[in-house]
Parts: structure tokens; sequence; C-alpha cells
């Protein structure tokens, strides 16, 4: 066992650890758990530290499980379009491993050097290619984990049909650990597209964005993904013309064969002009690339989910109640993603990134410049107390209540380090089926010590 | 079914007479249930064909006696065989609830458990019989042509005509001049490919002898000469499903007797109740005129089949109109012709053909069904009713004279501006040239 | 006559017309489609809402009387099998399709609404529901939704999980919750551990699914092979290809003869094995994939390779294929139909080991398989007049899924546990995964009174066969 010392750089020294340990394998984390169990000290797994920020912060002082070690690729069995992993396998080795039988994890990752599989599937990230492709969540066939006890227990299997047993593992994804450890998952992979473009238009107004959104449902086409712009991230948004008289910029995203996402561009394009858009730039192959990194790493501190037909609404009243939001919405999934704008500026003097907005440590606010390198550094001036207050009040008086409206729900994604949000302020509030949760939770978890006071349980 | 001591079996077990390889056929998979329509109505697989063959099958097995609830569920099957399309396995769900009944109604007549008036005097002596239920309609005609049916229709007062015959007299189209008698003979017109004896049934021919009229049309059109042999009556469907397989190998014989088949490509029948029966003529009696009663049944084919198979010649004339096709249990389930009436109609210029949705669904007629079960046949009709309306169609077409009675019955109590017509009437017209 | 205070309950909840408790009528419910064990409940009841299920689970809860939930009852693992003491929840009177609504790629449909039914009624919109089992003409989207069921297109389009974004569900103290529609609802996601629970969950009794938008194109194919090994090459030559085709389907000699006679669709009788491939998608490229499988079919050894040239002939081809078990029916009096699953490329090797068995126990087996997926369905033939062959069949079906856990497969693919498979989730799963999965069936349902007896051993390996 290797007990590691914690690096000025690394995002985890915001959390109340008293050690940190590196196991070498899934054996040594579930015996560090089971000490853990025994003495009812709170277990913080950690992966690459780029969602530190995810959830409230914990009180309760504990130890670090750094999963870095567990890194092994078990098993690549391509022509099954299988593969597995242990949990803290980076997102890009496994795209990198993947690539070599041009296959891929459909699921787009900001970070992906340091982001780790396990830490994905806690999160239950997923991104703009979410339309085409689902979540992250039909992607987990199976996966080995450490219950609260320190006992290790396998769910799901490494067939990609399989009725046998309950979904446990589906009910992990997105858990925030707070069930188990994650050790080891097996994934369903996909064929990678032989190419991919995207088509971008202007929208003036609200109501010709919802037109086009709900003729996008009618089009001949097969988007990959479908993205709405607006508020800040509308002017750094790649651009179509320059327009004053924009409110939204729509970025349709296409994959497939050469032949297929050619006739898509021109396709959607002819579509539009029947819709009065009459101009569109399509990305080629070459410019995707970019463009694609760009909207797959925009920061958002918040995300609100509606029926999809009720996105243009709900991004119309956030812009009402916070006009310099970010805005990027993955419009075909009535999933909205919304960056804040620091309290009491009037107008960003730079793009969020820039020293005056918080942002959260280890992750990179900037765009284009997708290096992976963590360099904001959340001690300088960020998330102060009074700030959150705000955010927590904005959140809680005005967005969720305007967006219950629209039957959705709001989830704060990140919260700066130091500021004291409740559990509910982040994740919402839940119905009668909160008392079915506690029951699992207490049941994986009697003692409560895995990841304590950061996801919905205590 | 060809038991030797029949008899004494059939008097103490009414499965007696189902040859047990028939159930062992059914694998219990469950596919038939949502075809069904009295399940689909009451979600009881007592009341869809699974459940039904392992009632029947407990009382095969002497594992129950039949007791009144499970003889309700046995009543309520419309007999469609909508669950046969839906076999994989190939189970013929009628040659098990048929006789199944039919002993059922036979030990009733035995053990003089009751005397059943409307069965025995309307449904056994009266409809199938033209010469007999023609005079009987007369006074109601009367009043239908002095628009006073249909006033007394409105303010309820039919309703005071009590239970099934009230029903019967309800179902009554208003009166449309159905034309002469047909002729013994109608030549081709145009080059001769066919000659066919057409079959007039009994019910049909009053109710819609104009549907006959525009049938031969039909015929004539497409190069047939067209023979209507007398002295032949009604197919004995009526019979068999009331308990009565005397009677119906009587009138099975009455026509046996009017057909001489060789001298006829085809006996052609436009009702598809009529049409199932006829083509099951080998099937339902076990005697010396088996083999005979076979040959006529091979020779047995409905209009839409045997003119699609012929080569229909294609209508000209336009009829600009939105229709949907009913299909009749007897015509797709026991027969399998769903694909010939659909292509001859949409082969009219002009006419717009919507699919039907559940069109495969039994409209609640089912012979004399809603005569006898009016609840679930009032049910379904109005299934029925509101899928056609789901359609927007102007025309309902069905080949049947129970659906088109239980259809019109049904609209005329919405007072919905929709007719029902006889593919072969659509068609008759789409013939004729202006 | 004074009825028992459990009946007497349950007619206050739904009225005297709703429950069914006379023994001729309970017998109708004794096994679904899976017939080798029976058991009449002690009563079936008809709710017609979520609030009477509600009723009902209390009045069960009263009286310690468990609870099935039943569809049409095409479950093949006896997923409806009534344990002692239970009563019969149907769902088939809850059949109303609520709400279709394309903007949001939704429908919004009761539990018991035929799978078909929602298909048909989507006809023209150019959307449909993609999960498609064989049973689909008759089986309810309730219980697509209890068994996570799959059918041909999953290959592509995905099990059922995948296409349910909300359920309305009744807890075992009778609480109505609604989980969804919006993507990621708060919490853990419970509308995937309910996805593929058997009813041992809740009951669920509304369902929001998901709607896929039909291919602008498609091809279907079939191809003839002389042997079962040279098809499986092909199908995992095609993937490696980077072609996920809508449904590559495999079936054998055996269930052709039975096919032929039912459909006669002209598939030649010496034939070892045919696939059925459909790819779809744009019309742009549909041709060169088209092209790319057939060549990938002949390198492989097919003898011929057609594409269906009208929609009615790519229809009797699925319909050959979705009625093949069905259609078993004329091959022999009883059938048990597994449902093994194993990585797909090990697949030639089990269908291998599975004529091995069959010879061994002096029974006849033949085979469908959802070949791309690694899903084989082998259909052990016997009458069930005759005991020993009976005994024989049932020893051989497990021998066959032990095969498909040794390749690093799965017992079930998409008929879920039910009764049948009951006995080798020990087999499958490790004491710890099992007590997992106990702790979730405990956290909603103390008193495991849904479904009890199904998809979960008992603690201490009570199970039996």
């Amino acid at each position: 066992m290797n007990i590691g010392q914690t690096m000025s750089e690394d995002p985890a020294r915001f959390l109340p650890l008293e050690a940190t340990l590196a196991p070498a394998d899934p054996g040594e984390a579930a015996e560090a758990v089971r000490a853990a169990f025994a003495e009812k000290k709170a277990v913080y797994p950690l992966g690459g530290g780029t969602q530190i920020c995810r959830g409230a912060w914990p009180q309760r002082p504990g130890l670090g499980l750094r999963l870095a070690k567990l890194s092994k690729v078990v098993d690549y069995p391509a022509d099954d379009m299988t593969i597995t992993v242990e949990a803290g396998l980076t997102a890009k080795r496994l795209a990198a491993t993947l690539a070599e039988h041009h296959q891929q994890l459909p699921i787009d990752v900001p970070m992906a050097a340091q982001a780790t599989i396990g830490g994905l599937i806690a999160l239950g990230h997923s991104g703009p290619r979410r339309l085409a492709y689902g979540t992250l969540r039909d992607y987990v066939l199976g996966l080995e984990a450490i219950d609260g006890r320190g006992t290790r227990f396998r769910a799901g299997g490494r067939v990609v049909k399989n009725a046998a047993g309950l979904n446990v593992h589906r009910m992990m994804v997105g858990a925030l650990g707070t069930l188990g450890v994650i050790t080891e998952v097996t994934l369903i992979v996909r064929p990678q597209p032989e190419c991919s473009a995207l088509l971008a238009c202007d929208v003036p107004d609200w109501q010709q964005a919802e037109r086009l959104l709900a003729a996008i449902l009618r089009s001949d086409t097969l988007p990959t993904a479908v993205e709405l712009l607006a508020g800040t991230y509308l002017e750094q948004a790649p651009p179509v013309k320059a327009a004053a008289d924009t409110v939204a910029r729509l970025l349709v995203g296409f994959e497939g064969t050469e032949a297929e996402v050619c006739w898509m561009l021109e396709q959607l394009a002819a579509e539009w002009r029947k819709e009065g858009i009459a101009e569109a730039k399509s990305f080629g192959p070459a410019e995707a690339v970019a463009t694609w990194e760009w909207l797959c790493a925009l920061p958002a501190d918040i995300e609100m989910a509606v029926l999809p037909g009720r996105t243009t609404a709900a991004v119309y009243r956030l812009l009402q109640i916070v006009p310099l939001a970010g805005v990027q919405a993955h419009a075909g999934n009535g999933v909205i993603c919304v960056a804040l704008p620091p309290q009491g500026q009037a107008r960003p003097d730079s793009a969020p990134g820039g020293s005056e907005s918080w942002s959260s440590p280890g992750e990179n606010r900037q765009g284009h410049s997708h290096t992976g390198v963590a360099e904001a550094d959340a001690s300088e001036g960020h998330g102060k107390p009074h700030q959150m207050a705000h955010i927590a009040a904005l959140v809680r008086n005005k967005l969720r209540p305007a967006i219950a409206e629209l039957g959705g729900r709001v989830r704060i994604l990140r919260t700066p380090p130091g500021v004291a949000l409740t559990r509910e302020d982040v994740w919402g509030p839940l119905g009668k089926e909160r008392a079915v949760m506690d029951e699992i939770k207490q049941r994986f978890d009697p003692a409560g010590i895995l990841n304590p006071g950061r996801f919905i349980f205590p | 079914m060809s038991n030797g001591n029949s008899e004494k079996i059939v008097a103490a077990n009414p499965a007696a007479g189902i040859g047990f390889d028939l159930f062992l056929r059914c694998v219990h998979c469950g596919l038939c249930t949502s075809a069904c329509p009295t399940y689909t109505e009451l979600g009881d697989e007592n009341d869809g064909p699974r459940g039904r063959i392992q009632l029947m099958r407990m009382v095969a097995e002497g594992r129950t006696p039949l007791s009144d609830r499970m003889r309700r569920h046995l009543e309520l099957c419309l007999d469609c065989r909508s669950c046969e399309t839906a076999c994989p396995s190939g189970v013929r769900y009628g040659r098990m609830i048929e006789p199944f009944r039919q002993a059922v109604e036979q030990l009733d007549a035995r053990l003089e458990k009751r005397f059943d008036w409307f069965r025995e005097l309307i449904l056994l002596r009266l409809l199938p019989y033209p010469n007999r239920l023609r005079p009987l309609l007369a006074p109601i005609r009367l009043l239908q042509r002095l628009g006073l049916f249909d006033a007394a229709e409105r303010v309820g007062l039919l309703r005071l005509v009590p239970g099934r015959l009230g029903r019967l007299v309800r179902l009554l189209p208003p009166p449309v001049s159905g034309g002469p008698r047909l002729p013994k003979f109608l030549p081709a017109v145009g080059r001769k490919r066919a000659r066919v004896a057409f079959f007039v049934g009994c019910v049909a021919d009053v109710f819609y002898r104009h549907v006959h009229w525009a049938t031969v049309r039909v015929l004539q059109q497409n190069g047939c000469d067209v023979f209507v042999p007398p002295g032949q009556g009604c197919c004995g469907a009526i019979h068999l499903h009331n308990g009565d397989p005397d009677g119906a190998r009587l009138a099975a014989h009455a026509n046996l007797v009017a057909f001489e088949l060789d001298r006829y490509d085809a006996i052609v029948v436009n009702h598809g109740g009529c049409g199932a029966m006829l083509k099951e003529y080998g099937l339902h009696w076990q005697d010396g005129l088996t083999p005979h009663r076979a040959k006529f049944a091979a020779k047995v084919k409905d209009v839409h089949e045997f003119l699609d198979q012929l080569g229909f010649v294609p209508p000209r004339r336009r009829i600009d109109c939105v229709a949907t096709y009913h299909d009749s249990c007897h015509l797709a389930h026991a027969q399998g012709v769903t694909a010939a009436p659909r292509k001859m109609l949409t082969s009219i210029p002009g006419l717009t053909l919507i699919e039907l949705p559940e069109s495969g669904i039994c409209c609640g007629s089912a012979g004399t069904y809603n005569l006898l079960e009016p609840g679930m046949a009032e049910r379904l009709a109005r299934r029925k009713l509101n899928n056609i309306l789901q359609t927007g169609a102007q025309v309902v077409l069905a080949a049947n004279a129970g659906c088109m009675l239980q259809i019109a019955a049904a609209i005329r109590g919405q007072r919905l501006p929709l007719r029902v017509m006889h593919p072969m009437e659509l068609l008759d017209l789409s013939y004729r040239e202006e | 006559m004074s009825l028992p205070p459990l009946i007497t309950d349950l007619r206050q909840c739904v009225g005297p017309s709703n429950v069914l408790f006379a023994p001729s009528e309970l017998a109708v419910y004794d096994c679904d489609a899976f017939t080798a064990e029976r058991r009449p409940p002690v009563a079936v009841v008809f709710p017609e809402n979520a609030q009477q299920v509600g009723q009902l689970m209390r009045v069960c809860r009263h009286h310690g009387a468990a609870v099935v939930p039943r569809g049409a009852g095409t479950s093949l693992a006896g997923g409806c099998l009534p344990g002692p003491n239970s009563v019969v929840l149907m769902l088939t009177r809850m059949n109303r399709i609520l709400e279709i609504d394309l903007r949001n790629r939704m429908a919004v449909v009761e539990a018991g609404v035929p799978n078909l039914k929602l298909t048909q009624a989507l006809a023209g919109s150019g959307y449909h529901f993609a999960p498609d089992p064989s049973s689909q003409g008759a089986s309810t989207i309730g219980g697509n939704v209890a068994t996570n069921a799959g059918g041909p297109h999953t290959l592509k389009y995905g099990v059922t999980v995948n296409h349910v974004l909300g359920l309305e569900v009744v807890l075992s103290d009778g609480t109505i919750v609604q989980l969804g529609p919006y993507e990621d609802p708060p919490g853990l996601d419970l509308v995937g551990l309910l996805v593929g629970s058997e009813g041992i969950l809740g009951i669920v009794t509304k369902v929001w699914v998901r709607l896929t938008r039909n291919p602008q194109d498609y091809r279907t194919m079939r191809a003839i092979f002389d042997s079962v090994e040279q098809a499986s090459e092909a199908v995992s030559r095609i993937i490696a290809a980077g072609i996920i085709p809508a449904a590559m389907e495999l079936m054998d000699q055996g269930i052709l003869a039975a096919v032929e006679e039912a459909f006669s669709f002209g598939f030649p009788l010496d034939a070892q094995a045919i696939l059925i491939i459909e790819v779809d998608g744009l019309a742009v490229d549909i041709e060169r994939k088209q092209q790319q499988i057939v060549d990938i079919c002949k390198q492989f050894g097919a003898r011929e390779v057609l594409t269906a040239a009208t929609t009615a002939q790519r229809e009797l081809l699925w319909k050959c294929r979705k009625l093949a078990v069905g259609a078993t029916g004329r091959l022999s009096p009883s059938y048990i139909i597994e449902d093994g699953v194993v990585p797909r490329t090990r697949l030639p090797q089990v269908i291998r080991r599975i004529a091995e068995i069959a010879r061994s126990h002096r029974i006849r087996i033949v085979n469908v398989a959802h070949a791309g997926d690694g899903n084989v369905h082998p259909l052990l033939l016997f009458d069930e007049r005759d005991s020993a062959e009976t005994q024989r069949v049932r020893a051989a079906g497990r021998e066959v899924l032990q095969e498909c856990i040794a390749a690093g497969g799965s017992i079930t693919a998409e008929h879920g546990i039910g009764v049948e498979k009951l006995s080798l989730m020990e087999r499958l799963f490790a004491p710890q995964d099992l007590e997992a999965m106990r702790r979730i069936r405990e956290a909603f349902d103390p008193r495991l009174l849904f479904n009890p007896g199904k998809k979960l051993p008992q603690a201490g390996g009570a199970a039996s066969a």
C-alpha cells in the first residue's frame, strides 16, 4: 500500500482528507474500505479530479481513495465490440486503445487526459452526441465495485444483451460513488464513424428557434447532435456571419460515411432555406474536429433538463432571469448547460475563464485551447461565500421554480471549494421515490461512509 | 371427430368430439391473445383463445365438468377465427370450438333444458329461408318506405320490440330496391374467359340483392359466363353455428344437388361468411357424401380471390372518394383473403383507400352473435366505428352481409354521414362506362 | 355463502365483476408460455388505474398475499407463474395509449398496451417504438419493461431500457411514484433498475417511451450457408468491417423445416443455416453497405444472397423469423426455448456444443439466434406425455446454459430468469453479487410480496429447479 502525498496542484486538496491511498489492485482497495467501515471513517474515491466540484462539499474527514493505479485494460475482444477496463483508466487512453481497432466509446469527455472511466460513470457524464448515441448509462454492460462494508461485488455482465439479475450497474451510473467504489467496468463500444461535420446557422428570434428545432425532428437527416448556443456563448461560438439580430446559434453535427455526411449537410441546408434561413455555414471534416472539441469542453455551472420541446422556452426563461449566462443546450434532448456570470458583473470583459469568473480547480474554462492541463487555481478569489450564496438563492428562488413550471429540473454542476451549499441546493428536490433511494443506500453503505454529504445522501 | 361411439361420449363430455391432437398443437405461447376481440375488450384470458382452449381441454381431460361460468366464456367467443391467423403453430381453433359448442347445444336439447323460441323459430326456421323471411319483412319495409320506421327508431319505439327480436329488427337496413331475382344465366361481356356458378345464399339475397347484381355485372365485365343454378339455398352456417348440424347437412345437400360441379370453373361467392362455410363442406360431416362435399368445397372461390387469380380487367371510371376496407373475419381469417379485395379497390381510379386500424378485429356481427350476445357485439361495433372514424373515410367497404348490417346499424345509431358498401358495388360503378 | 376475507377486500377495491376466484376460471392463469410448472392463483384482479393498483397492493399486504403482475402472459421463463397464496394482478385493462408526442419523440402508454398496437398507432408518423420482441403482436409494453425485452433489431437500436424515459410505479406500500420522463432525473436511476426487474420491485402502470425515427431506407437480405460456422463467421466479419446492421438473424436447418411448412417462403431445405440481415439508414449509401455485406457473406461461403425486392417480401421474411418459434409446434407437441447469450465470436463454438448436447441426450434441438448479439435460442423439442424425454430435455437445457456461462455469457438475454432459470443464478453470479440484488429487492419490498420465487434465488441457496 502506498500513502500518496497531497500534491499542491491536486484538486483533491479541497476535500477533508486525512490521508490518501492509491491501492495497486481492487483487493487492496476493498481492504481499505473494510478498514474505514470498521472505523466508520469516510471514504472519498478519487479519479482524475476533473469534476471534483460536483455535488456539495463534504464535511466529514476521511480517506482519499485514489484509483489511478487501477488502469489496466482487462479484456478487449474488439470483434465482440466490448471492452473491460479498470476504473482508473483515463478516457484518453481508453480512446487510444479503441482507436487501434477503429472503435470508440461515443461519449464526449472534456479533459480526457485526466478524466477516468470510473469517474465518468460515477457522474453519469454525457455530452452533445447523446442525441444519436444515448448516454453513458447505455454503454455500461457491467461493473465491479466495493460496497460500504468493503465487499467486492459484480453487477451485469460482459455480453451486449443480458436480462439476468437486476440492473444494479445502471443504477450506479450517476450515483457519485455513494453505493460503491467502482473498480472495473465493461463497456459496449461502437465503430468510429468514417467522417463528421457540422452545419451552423444564426437564429433571429425564439419562435424561429423552436420552429427549426421542431423541423429537425422531421428532417430526412439524422443528426448526431443538435446544439443551441445562446447568451454569452453566442459570441464565442464559431461564427456564421456578422449579424446583430441573432438570439441563438444552432450547430447540428453529423457523423457517418463520407457520402452520408455530405448528403446530410446539403439536405439540412436545403431544409433550412425552406424555413427561411438564407445563410448556413458548414464545418467540413477538417474544421469539424476543433468545433466538436470546443462543444464538448464548454464549461457549465448549472444543468437544466426539460422535455426537448420546451428547450427554447427554458432558455428564454433562463436568459430573462440571468441575461449574461452562457447557454449550451443539447436541444434534441432538452438538456441545457449553463455557465453563470460572476455576480455583479454587468458584462464579462473577457471570455469566461478570465480571472473575474469563478471556476473550479482542475478545470479549464477556455474553450478552444483544450490542453487538458489544469491551470486555473481555485484559491485565487473564486467561490467567495457571498457569491455562492447568490447562486444558491438564484437557483432556489428563481430558476428552479421557473423550470419546474416547464416540468423540468435544475441541478448545480459545480460548487466552488469552501462554499457550503446544501445537498438539496445542488441536486434539487426529490419526490416520494426518495424513500426507496434511502433504503437502497442504507443497505449498500450502512455506515454512510461512501462520499458522504456530496450526493443526495448525508 | 370420426369417433365411432361418439354418441355416448358426447352425452357425457362435450369435448369428446375434439381430436386430442388438436389440443396438443397449442404450445401456449399466447400470441393469439391480442388478435381476439373479446380478450382485447375484456383483458381476461378466460375470454381469449389460449384460455378457451385450456377450458375445453380441461373438460376433455375430465379434470372439471363444464361449469356455467366456463360456459359463458365459451359462448362469448365470436368464432371469428382471428386467432387462427395469429397462431404460428397452426392451431385449428375453429375445429375445437365449433364441435364443442354443437355438443353443448345438443346436450341441452337432449336434456330438454329449455325451449329457446328465438333459436328454434327465428334463427333456424326463418332467417335461412328467403321465401319465409321476405313476406315477414313486408310490414317493416312498408314502415321504412313511409319514413315511419326511422321515426320509430328515433323516438325509441323500436326499443319496445323485446330482446333479441328487437335487436334483429334494429339491424334491418333501410330499403334499397334490390332489383329482380337473378336470372339463371348472364353472358360474359367481351372475350369469354371463364364459366362460373354464382352462389346466392339466404339473408344476403333478401337484404343485399343489389350487391348480387353488382357482383354478377363485375363478373360479366371480366369475361365470365355467370350461371345462377336454381334450387340452391342457405349454405347451412346459421344452422351449424346454432347447434343444428343436421339442419346444416340438409342445407348442404340441397346445394350439392343444385350445383353441377363439372359444368363450372368455380363456384363464386361474394359474402365471406357463406364462402367460409362452403369451403368447409368437406370437413363437417362424415358420411358417404363426404368426398363429394370436399370436391364441392374445392370449387368454391371468393369473388375477389377468383378475379385476382383470373387477372381482373382494370376498372376505368373515376370515383373520387376516400374509403376504408374492413376485413370480414370469415373472409380474412377463415379464408385468408385479405390482399385481393384491397388490390381490386386500389385499382379504381380516384379512390383513396385508407388502411383501417384493427381491420381484422371482428365488428361484433359474427353470424348471429349480435343477436345472442348484444353487450359484447355493441362494444365491438363501437370499437369498429371509432377506428373507422379515425380514417376519415366516406365509405366503409366490407365483403360480408353480417358485417355490412352491423356496421350500418352502428352508423345509423350515431347518425353519421357514412356509407357502407360491398367492394363489388364500388367496382361495378367503376366498370360502368359513362 | 361467505367469501374469504381477502376476496371480499379485493372485490371492494375493484368491484365484484373484476375479481375472479372460481377454480375453473383460475386454472387458465396457472401458467404463462412456460408450461412446465403450473399453479393456480387464489384470485385474479383486473384494476383499471394506478389508484386501484395501489389499493389492491394495500389489501394484499394486509392479508400477506403475494402479487404476481401479468400482461399478455407470453413469458417463456415462467415470469407470471403464481407462487403459493398469490393474487394475479392483470394489467390488460390498462391498455390505453395516452399520448403520442412527436415533438418530444415520446409516447405515453398504460402498461397493458400491446407492443404492436403502439407501432400501429404510430403508422404514418415516421416514428416507431424500437424494441420488437418476437412476441410483440401480443406482449405488452409493461411486460417488455419487466423483462427488458429485446428483439431482432436490438443489435443497432438497443433493448427496452434504452427506450424508456419514465415510469409510473406502484410501490409495495401502495404509493404511486412518477420517475422521469426528462433525462437524468435526480437521485438514483430507479427507472434503469425497474426495467428488467421482472415485477419484483414494483408494478409499472404507465410508461413514457422514446420513439425512434423510421429509417429512410433499408435492405433486407437472406444468405444461405452450408454450415452454421460459416454463417457466424460472416456475422463477425460484417461487424469487424465497421457496419452495424439493424439485425442479423440466424436460423438453422432444423427450424427452417418448420418455418417452410408454415409460411412457404421458399427456403432451400438442405441449407444448414440462413442469415437474415437487414441494414438500414440513409438511402444515399445503402447500396454500398448492402454490397459490402453481400461480398462478405459470399467470401465466407454463402451459397446465395438474395435481397428482398418488395416490402411484402421483406415483411414475409420477418414474419418467418418472428413466428419461427411458434411454428415449431408443427415439429413436436412441446418445446422448451432457451435464451443463452455469449460474446458474439463464441457463437459457432456454442452452437457446435449444443449439437453435441442434443446427441448425448438423444433429443432434437433446433436453433434460432440473434447472431449479431451472440444471443441463441435453442428449441429443445419433446413430447410432454413422455416423462423420460421431458427429463432429458430439462437436463440438456441446463447444460446448454452452463455452456453459455463457461463461454463468458449469460443464461438469459431477453426472456428473463422467471422460475425457469432461477437455479442457474448461483452459477452465474457470486454470492455477494446476488446479495447486492437482494438488498435492492428488500429496499423496495421488505415483505417480499412482489412476484416471489422469481428472478432472484432465496438467500442461502434455497432455490429449487
